[in-house]
Formats: C-alpha cells, sequence, structure tokens
C-alpha cells in the first residue's frame, strides 16, 4: 500500500481560455503522504483554492494529472467523480458547510445516508464523532442556533465521520475569530497527530501555517517555497 | 511527466472508479423541513395555489347549484325528474308505444325511498276545434288528483281552476285565444285512436293557464286519464309516460337506474332536459378558460419563487455537489418541495371551499336582480343553493399539481450543469 495520498504533476488550470486567459495554476507538482498536515499559503489570487479544487475532484486541470489514493482523476467521468468525493475525500469550506434545517447530528449523518448506512448506525457514528470534536452536547441543535466557531466543528465532524483518506479544508477559519481559530487548528492538529488524518488546508493566516506540519507557498499558481 | 512514480501510480488504476454504495438521499423530510424554513414564501405561493382551487369549486359549484335549482324547477314544471316509457317511445312516440300494468309499476315506485310523486300520463297528438276554428295540440290524459300535487304548470297564472275530473280540458292561454274560447266553453277533440280508429273528446275549458313559454302556452290540453283512455281506447292500466317526482335531482339520480323493468325505460333528468347539460358543459368551457388564466398567474408565480429559492441555495447546493450528492438529486429534492406547497395549496383551497360552500349550500344566495330575465326564461329559481361538485376539480387538482412541478423544474433544470465549484463561488 502506497504510502502517497496525492500526487499532483503538472497541474495547469486555465480560465477563461478563449478571453482573456487567467492562469490560476501553472503546471504545480506535489505530493502529500499520508499522515501529512499541509497548509497552502500565498496571496490572494495565488491559486490556493484552485489546487485544493484539483486536489478534491471539484474541478479539472487542463494539463498534467491528480492522482488520489491511485485513482487518476483525469480518467473519471462527473459521476466516478462525485463518487470519489463522496468516498474518498472529506471537505470543510469557509462557509454554507451545513445545512440549516438539518441538526448537527443529522448534518454529520447526511454523508453516511448518502452512502447507505442505517439510520441507526450512522446516528451512533455521529454522536460519537461530534463527542470527539467538543459538541456531545450540540448534536440536536441546527447551525442557525451555533456559533460559527460550533459550526466549522459540526463540518469538521461531517467530514471525518466517514473516515476519508483525505480532509480538505479551504480557508476554514476564516470566519472565526482569533481564540476560536486557535480551537479549531487545535482540533485539526489533534486529527492529524492522533488519529493520522491526511489534511490539505489553504489559508492567509499565518496563524495556521504555524500548526501544520509542511507549508507550501504560491505565488501565480506556482509553487516558490516548501517548507 | 518524466516522474516516474507518476507512471507507477497511474499503472495502479486499472480499476478507475472508486466502488461506492450509494444509496438514494432521504429527501422527503429535508423537503419539509425547507418548505417551513421560508414559510412566508411558502405560505404565499400555497395560497396562490389555494385561491386557483378555491375559485374553480366555488364557480363550479355556484354553477352547478344555479343549474340543479334550474333543473329542479323545470322538472317541476311538467317533465317530472325521471320518466318511464316504452323502450320505442322516445324515438317513436305513437299511441301504440304504451307502457301497461302502470298502477302496479306506480305502486312499487312510490314505495321507494326518495320518491315523493308518481303519476301517469296517456298523450297524443290531435286536432282540437271551437266552431270554425282548429289547431293541432299535445292531448295528455293525466292523474289530475296526483298532477296537481307537483306539476307547477296547474299554477301558472290560471283562470278558473285547474282539473277535478272527466270531461273537463285544461288548456294553455295561447291555445284558447287561438280557438277563441274561455273558462266555460266547450271544446272538441279529434284524434287517431289504437288500430286506427277515431278518438273523439268533446270536454268543457275549466281553466286556462299562462307559463310564459310559447311552446307550452299554444300547444296543450290537459284532461284526465280516464277520458284519454276511452276516448283512444287504452285499457285502463295503460299509459304512455310515468312521471316520477324525487325529492332532489340528486335523489332522482340515485333512483334513475333503479326503476326500469321489462318493456319500461327509464329516463333520467339529463335525457329529460339534454339542452340543460349542454348549457352546463358550455358553462364549464368558460369556467375553465378562467380557471386556466388564473392558473397561468400562479404558475408564474411559482416560477419567480422556485428562482428565488434557487438563487439563495446555490452556495448550499454547491456543497452538496461537492460532498457528493447528485445534481438530479438536488433537482428531486426542489420537486418534492413543490409538491408539498401544492398539496399545501390544494389541501388550503379545498377545506375553505369545503367550509364555504358547505355553509352557503344552507343558506343559499339570493340572486341578484339582473338574473329576474333568466329566472323567468330557464326556470332558475330566485335563491341559488351551491353544490360542491368535485367535477370541475378532477382536472384543476392536477393541473395546479402539475403545473407547480413544471415551475419548479423550469429553473431547477439549471442546476443539471452546474459544478459545485461555480455554485460555492456564487456566494461570493
Ligand atoms: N471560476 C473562475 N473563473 C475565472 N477565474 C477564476 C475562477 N476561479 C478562480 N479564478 C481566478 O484564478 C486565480 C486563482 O484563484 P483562486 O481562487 O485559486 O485563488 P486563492 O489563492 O484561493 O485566492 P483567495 O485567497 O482569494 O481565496 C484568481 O486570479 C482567480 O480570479
Ligand atoms: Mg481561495
Amino acid at each position: 500500500m502506497s504510502d502517497v495520498v496525492v500526487t499532483v504533476r503538472g497541474a495547469t488550470r486555465t480560465y477563461n481560455e478563449e478571453t482573456v486567459p487567467v492562469h490560476a495554476l501553472r503546471g504545480v507538482d506535489m505530493d502529500v503522504h499520508r499522515g501529512d498536515f499541509v497548509s497552502l499559503a500565498g496571496p490572494s489570487g495565488s491559486g490556493k483554492s484552485t489546487l485544493l479544487n484539483l486536489i478534491g475532484g471539484l474541478d479539472r486541470a487542463n494539463e498534467g494529472d491528480v492522482v488520489v489514493d491511485q485513482v487518476s482523476l483525469s480518467e473519471l467521468n462527473e459521476n466516478q467523480l462525485s463518487d470519489l468525493r463522496l468516498e474518498k475525500i472529506g471537505f470543510v469550506f469557509q462557509a454554507y458547510n451545513l445545512l440549516p434545517v438539518l441538526t448537527a447530528e443529522e448534518n454529520v449523518g447526511f454523508i453516511m445516508q448518502l452512502q447507505g448506512m442505517s439510520r441507526s448506525e450512522r446516528s451512533a457514528r455521529a454522536r460519537e464523532t461530534l463527542a470527539s470534536v467538543g459538541l456531545a452536547d450540540l448534536a440536536d441543535r441546527r447551525p442557525g442556533d451555533m456559533s460559527g466557531g460550533q459550526q466549522q466543528r459540526v463540518a469538521i465532524a461531517r467530514a471525518i465521520a466517514t473516515r476519508p483518506v483525505l480532509l480538505l479544508a479551504d480557508e476554514p477559519s476564516a470566519n472565526l475569530d482569533s481564540g476560536t481559530t486557535e480551537e479549531l487548528l487545535e482540533l485539526l492538529k489533534e486529527l492529524n497527530e492522533e488519529h493520522g488524518m491526511t489534511i490539505v488546508t489553504a489559508t492567509h493566516d499565518p496563524m495556521v501555517m504555524g500548526y501544520t506540519s509542511r507549508k507550501i507557498n504560491l505565488r501565480d499558481g506556482a509553487i516558490v517555497e516548501e517548507s | 511527466m518524466t516522474d516516474s512514480s507518476l507512471t507507477d501510480t497511474t499503472l495502479a488504476t486499472e480499476s478507475v472508479a472508486p466502488n461506492v454504495k450509494r444509496a438514494t438521499p432521504e429527501l422527503w423530510g429535508v423537503a419539509w423541513r425547507n418548505i417551513m424554513r421560508t414559510s412566508r414564501r411558502t405560505w404565499l405561493t400555497a395560497s396562490g395555489i389555494a385561491f386557483a382551487i378555491l375559485l374553480m369549486s366555488l364557480m363550479r359549484s355556484l354553477q352547478v347549484g344555479a343549474f340543479m335549482g334550474a333543473v329542479d324547477n323545470s322538472a317541476r314544471i311538467m317533465l317530472g325528474h325521471i320518466q318511464l316509457q316504452h323502450p320505442g317511445y322516445e324515438d317513436d312516440p305513437t299511441i301504440e308505444n304504451s307502457i301497461h300494468g302502470i298502477d302496479e309499476i306506480i305502486a312499487d315506485v312510490e314505495s321507494r325511498p326518495g320518491v315523493e310523486v308518481v303519476s301517469a300520463r296517456a298523450q297524443s297528438f290531435a286536432l282540437t276545434s271551437s266552431g270554425e276554428r282548429s289547431f293541432g295540440a299535445q292531448v295528455i290524459g293525466v292523474q289530475h288528483d296526483k298532477e296537481v300535487v307537483w306539476s307547477s304548470l296547474t299554477r301558472m297564472d290560471v283562470e278558473g281552476r285547474y282539473l277535478q275530473g272527466p270531461g273537463e280540458a285544461f288548456i294553455g292561454s295561447a291555445l284558447a285565444r287561438n280557438l277563441g274560447i274561455s273558462v266555460g266553453d266547450e271544446m272538441v277533440i279529434l284524434g287517431t285512436a289504437i288500430e286506427g280508429g277515431v278518438a273523439a273528446l268533446v270536454a268543457e275549458v275549466v281553466g286556462t293557464y299562462t307559463s310564459g313559454q310559447p311552446e307550452l302556452d299554444r300547444a296543450i290540453v290537459q284532461v284526465s286519464l280516464q277520458d284519454f283512455q276511452s276516448a283512444w281506447n287504452l285499457a285502463s292500466d295503460e299509459a304512455h309516460i310515468i312521471n316520477v317526482i324525487a325529492e332532489s335531482v340528486a335523489d332522482s339520480e340515485q333512483l334513475a337506474p333503479q326503476l326500469g323493468r321489462a318493456h319500461v325505460r327509464s329516463m333520467n333528468w339529463r335525457e329529460l332536459q339534454p339542452e340543460m347539460v349542454q348549457m352546463m358543459e358550455l358553462k364549464l368551457v368558460g369556467t375553465y378558460v378562467l380557471f386556466i388564466l388564473v392558473a397561468i398567474i400562479v404558475i408564474f408565480s411559482v416560477v419567480n419563487s422556485f428562482m428565488m429559492i434557487i438563487f439563495e441555495r446555490t452556495p448550499e447546493f454547491g456543497m452538496l455537489m461537492a460532498i457528493g450528492m447528485r445534481p438530479h438529486h438536488i433537482i428531486i429534492q426542489l420537486q418534492i418541495e413543490a409538491l408539498l406547497v401544492s398539496l399545501l395549496g390544494v389541501f388550503i383551497g379545498l377545506v375553505i371551499a369545503a367550509v364555504g360552500i358547505g355553509i352557503l349550500s344552507e343558506t343559499g344566495i339570493a340572486l341578484p336582480a339582473q338574473a329576474e330575465e333568466l329566472t323567468k326564461s330557464m326556470a332558475f329559481p330566485d335563491r341559488m343553493y351551491p353544490v360542491f361538485s368535485l367535477s370541475a376539480l378532477y382536472i384543476a387538482i392536477p393541473v395546479m399539481l402539475l403545473g407547480t412541478q413544471f415551475a419548479a423544474l423550469i429553473p431547477g433544470l439549471r442546476l443539471r450543469h452546474m459544478h459545485a465549484v461555480e455554485a460555492l463561488r456564487a456566494a461570493e
């Protein structure tokens, strides 16, 4: 079993090819290994989200390839990409992570429901996962009745409840104050260190970079530095 | 693409797609909560649908109520709610196409629940004359003691009185004028009796009526059934028509199919008053035209409302697609939301209609003065009792339900080609 979870080779992504081309990514190479905690940093517009979306199978490279858990994404059609996301990848976005009409538990159970898990099993797993992110008491609350930090925790719980091979987080702390951001980062770090969860996160925030084991700096769609 | 590790991993991807077990998402509960979340919009949309349903049921109930009143009125002038005839009489109303054993039939029909009165008539076309003048008329032998109970013709602007026994005639005022006779005068009636014999009858005019309907006032002579039977050589249990008066038109609809028997055909009010059926159908077309106009407006507002919903929830849909929900499931989810809203609307519309019509059908509605003409000429009653009519809703309900589905689908189909990333970015 390979130790490499993500391989990106020569990934190029250009928007508006016909009119004024925007080169969001210009030939990026990178690997993510099992157990990595990677931050993608760089100024706004440097291509962080674009790269994260390619890795997550939400978008396609114009050139080059992305391989996730030994599956070459360029060979998958839309439905297969959708299946791959459902099965292997956990997503946490900056906002709109949760369905406002569902409780925390139901939100966490949502992907498991799509995967066909029985009601009792997913309820148990959702509660257990909520407890592991410190929200045992809020299982029956709806997102509207939770703080921003709590909502992001629920989103993380949903993303990890199905045990994905990879957790992708695009600016997960952008809407949070620094105290709450720190708590969230502690949680991600714990997931990474104690449960071996592979995490890639895009961020502006120097505080985030301080927590990750690898930092990749992007500028104008290319990797300029890695540490 | 020179790095060998890529080649290795690519080679390892023979079975490309992940092997995912997928379940249909549980959409109903989420759909219900979604429509309740935007409850103001839901209620607005639902009340548009409710209005269309209410309008359709109210209009139709008023129409059916008015027509049923008219049918009843008209039945009680001369026709009766149900007629029993020889099977061939309708097409060939000759004197020979009669029914026998009328006393037993009448006794049997009268014993049935929902029946008010039953009476028999024998009738034939004949020449009526007085002095030099002669006119053709329908001569009807009636069971006058029963006829007077139900037939309003016997009370219409009567000069003199109605029949009380043999030797008497009760005739339309126009016929009396044509013949130049009035109450107290004698008239001679000549016809063709059974087997070609001559039927002759002399009767004293005891009363004339004026119904306002020329065909009734000009050409009808009523005499007693016994006089008719003896002049036309009929047996004493023989007649051409048995008129059945039910307690209501609705009762008569139940009764009519049960009353036929060997050599006797039962005709319901639809067969007796085909012009009324035609008018009702014509009115229904008009009602549908109005309904379709309202439905189109309502459906446009549903399209609008779903465009708003999709606009507002695009980032949410993006997130759902990102985590692995298929676009068509999101479309189905919206269709279910549309269905729930339309069912809510239909339900509200029906409840209000049922309650409203229920009350009105007890109290009745006074017809406006302009309707007086109609009241007279078409035998419409002056007070109308709406009748809850499902018939119009058989089309109205499916139109609203399907229209709403269609209305939601128009904006919903855009989601088919939407990508998760675009949808998520829509919030920015
Ligand atoms: N759908 C799109 N259509 C056109 N241009 C796009 C699209 N998505 C991204 N871009 C452009 O591609 C470049 C990279 O965008 P990307 O979102 O990856 O940057 P980012 O590093 O995530 O920035 P931020 O920190 O602001 O989130 C930008 O110039 C952006 O304007
Ligand atoms: Mg970004």
